[in-house]
């Protein structure tokens, strides 16, 4: 009867007692978890695709917790983060919480401040997952897009008219209507507004008049 | 009990001049008798002096800067050359012999001078030494008549005749004679000295050392005025009895032995505060230790306290869900308990490491000195990313020692080991702690790390205070290392490994008992 998995809570802690503690917990919670007992034990672990977060532990021989999250970082892994810390250093919390941690709490952990703090993260996580979902399909139909059509949606979400648009490029204005129109239907935009938000949430800058 | 030779030596003192006054309603008679008690008298004085000089000789050979106690022995000398010297005189039976006897005795007062000058200097620590080194000058200048000019001494210009008086029930010569104005010099000598003296007693006054200032200082001045008198009293003809001023330096021999005394009682007990200071030390470096390890103890608690935390509140999970899983609560419950130990481990080391107990000599596992130390270190070395390995050997003798001294050792070696890691790249530091039995009769711990090493020009300080190789150390670590081990009855030595880095090398005597079984 196992239940499928839909979230995944990583614990990444030295300490034996501890691991075998928070997965507990975890389990109690009805999430599914799994625990490391270093940071490079953890690297080497394939990526879950599934919304997941990370507890981790600050002080750890070898690569500590702040070491991780750059490694993460670094390597364009959004999991959000949650330290874990036997002792309240300031420096190190701000700098945790810089990087983009999502929370940074103190050892010994109270179970529902733990437990919001995972909830938080996975709901973070899946809306990432839905979100970079979208943008990549974006992204995909922006390849699809000519480098004429490309020229012309960086100037149509500028505001510019057709007229305009023609003079800039130096096209006849009819050939603008016609790669305005097909960059409409590839990227599956209703409205100019609507095109310029998905620009917008591909980082695509309107081009400089 | 300090009065009592004081007491005695006045009482001597002021006895001595009434007895012969009573003889001398017969000036000149012959005093016939067979008694010789002023030659027992007088030995015995010798005898008292020599051996007073003998002790302090002997304890000034093993403390040279004990000046205090040669100066002391040269005053003795010279009081059992006085003696003897009015002995003699005493005992002369022809005007020659008594003018050389009479001479000679005048070189023994010019040794219990220099040491009595001395004596004052080194133990009243007056600060007008000049005035000493006149006295000195002024009687050393009172030589010269003494020996040269065709006087007999510096007291008489000539010896008419010898009387005859009782003395102590025996019969003793009394000269009669010219006197010798340069006597005056020799007498001035003595009136300085008595000024030297009381300037030092009022200095050592002043200083607050009321006690020394009244029963030396005191003691000194009362000695030294009878002895003036009286000099000034037979000398100059007007009191007619033996020379006896060896008997009040008897006096001040036996207030200055007696004070001397007091210093080698205090030595013992300067000792036992001395031990009680270096326990405190000890104490003191433990907490302070402690203190440098707050950080990773408090991780070191926080761990069980965690895990305790997290299956507690699992465990509480567990039960409220409709059917418990009670062999999940049960390996909960198992897992607090232990947990629970664990921390109380810690705080039970932590509270030995703090106490401050007077040291025992117990039967201990070196082995296991060391395997609660480097738990103690855990969190430490972990956070400094140094790997601590353990080579321990088996079956190694129980040694003896304090348990709390002992980890003290190996603590202070192994965080200096781990300190001296901060030099090297990151998660590079090694140092390993081993056990052997290599030698019978002895265990040896050795701490080795890869570090810098010890500075050649630092290895043969690195054990006094105030020494330290670390840029933020206070140098009391390794100290109180050597004066715990030395107090075990074992050495520890540091050498820089061939490699690099530096090896501690701590060696202690095994428990008797361990004798069979190895």
């Amino acid at each position: 009867m196992s239940v499928p998995v839909r979230s995944v809570v990583f614990i990444v802690d030295d300490d034996a007692s501890v691991r075998k503690g928070l997965g507990r917990l975890m389990r109690s919670a009805g999430y599914h978890a799994e625990a490391f007992e270093s940071a490079e034990a953890f690297l080497v672990h394939p990526p879950a695709d599934l919304p997941a977060c990370l507890i981790l532990d600050v002080m750890m021989p070898g690569l500590d917790g702040p070491a991780l999250q750059e490694r993460l970082e670094a390597s364009g892994n959004l999991l959000p983060i949650i330290f874990l810390s036997g002792h309240a250093d300031v420096p190190t919390s701000v700098r945790a919480m810089k990087h983009g941690a999502l929370d940074f709490l103190q050892k010994p952990v109270e179970d529902h401040i733990l437990l919001q703090a995972v909830e938080v993260a996975l709901e973070g996580s899946a809306r990432t997952r839905a979100e970079s979902g979208e943008i990549s399909g974006i992204r995909s139909r922006l390849e699809l897009l000519t480098p004429r059509e490309r020229e012309v949606l960086e100037q149509v979400i500028t505001g510019a008219l057709n007229k305009q648009i023609a003079a800039t490029l130096g096209i006849a204005e009819k050939t603008v209507k016609i790669h305005r129109a097909k960059v409409m239907h590839k990227m599956g935009a209703g409205s100019v507004a609507e095109l310029v938000r998905l620009a917008a949430r591909t980082g695509i800058e309107p081009a400089a008049r | 009990m300090k009065l009592r030779p004081l007491l005695f030596s006045i009482a001597f003192g002021v006895m001595l001049p009434r007895l012969t006054r009573a003889a001398e309603g017969l000036p000149g008679t012959p005093v016939v008798s067979g008694g010789i008690g002023a030659t027992v008298c007088f030995s015995m004085i010798i005898a008292i002096c020599l051996t007073l000089a003998l002790i302090y000789g002997l304890v000034w050979l093993k403390q040279r800067d004990a000046w205090a106690n040669v100066m002391f022995s040269l005053l003795a000398i010279g009081t059992a050359g006085m003696a003897g010297c009015e002995l003699g005189m005493m005992r002369s039976v022809s005007t020659e012999a008594f003018g050389a006897v009479l001479r000679g005795y005048h070189v023994a007062v010019w040794v219990t001078i220099v040491g009595f000058v001395g004596f004052v200097r080194s133990h009243l620590k007056t600060d007008r030494a000049w005035l000493g080194g006149t006295v000195i000058g002024i009687r050393t200048l009172s030589l010269i008549p003494n020996f040269v000019g065709g006087a007999v001494s510096v007291n008489y210009r000539q010896i008419t005749s010898l009387v005859r008086i009782p003395l102590l029930g025996e019969a003793v010569s009394v000269p009669v004679g010219v006197p010798n104005p340069w006597m005056l010099l020799a007498q001035f000598s003595l009136l300085l000295l008595l000024a030297y003296v009381t300037d030092a007693a009022v200095t050592c006054w002043r200083r607050g050392d009321r006690r020394r200032a009244v029963t030396v200082g005191g003691g000194l001045m009362l000695f030294i005025s009878v002895g003036i008198i009286q000099s000034i009293l037979v000398f100059w003809g007007l009191v007619r009895m033996p020379l006896s001023a060896s008997v009040y330096f008897l006096g001040m021999v036996l207030v200055m032995g007696f004070e001397l005394s007091r210093d080698v009682l205090n030595a013992g007990a300067l000792s036992k505060e001395l031990k009680a200071q270096r326990r405190e030390l000890a104490h003191m470096s433990r907490v302070s230790v402690m203190g440098v390890l707050s950080a990773s103890i408090a991780h070191e608690l926080n761990q069980p306290l965690t895990a305790i935390l997290s299956n507690a509140q699992a465990g509480q999970r567990f039960l409220a869900a409709p059917e418990p899983d009670l062999a999940e609560v049960r390996e909960i419950l198992k897992d607090i308990a232990a947990e629970d130990v664990r921390a109380g481990n810690v705080i039970r080391g932590l509270r030995a490491m703090m106490k401050n107990d007077p040291p025992r000599r117990e039967r201990l596992d070196a082995n296991q000195v060391i395997e609660t130390v480097v738990l103690l270190l855990h969190a430490e070395s972990a956070l400094r990313n140094v790997v601590v390995q353990k080579r321990l050997a088996a079956d190694l003798p129980m040694i003896l020692g304090d348990l709390v001294q002992l980890q003290q050792v190996v603590l202070n070696l192994l965080m200096n080991a781990l300190e001296a890691m901060d030099a090297l790249p990151p998660g590079s530091g090694r140092i390993e702690v081993c056990t052997d039995a290599a030698e019978a009769g002895w265990v040896r711990i050795r701490v080795n790390d890869n570090g810098p090493g010890i500075p050649a020009e630092k290895l043969a300080r690195i054990y006094e205070p105030f020494v330290t190789t670390k840029s933020a150390g206070m140098g009391m670590g390794l100290s109180v290392c050597r004066s715990i081990v030395a107090a075990s009855g074992g050495r520890i030595r540091a050498d820089n490994n061939p490699g690099g880095g530096a090896t501690f090398t701590v060696t202690l005597p095994t428990h008797p008992s361990a004798e069979n079984a190895v």
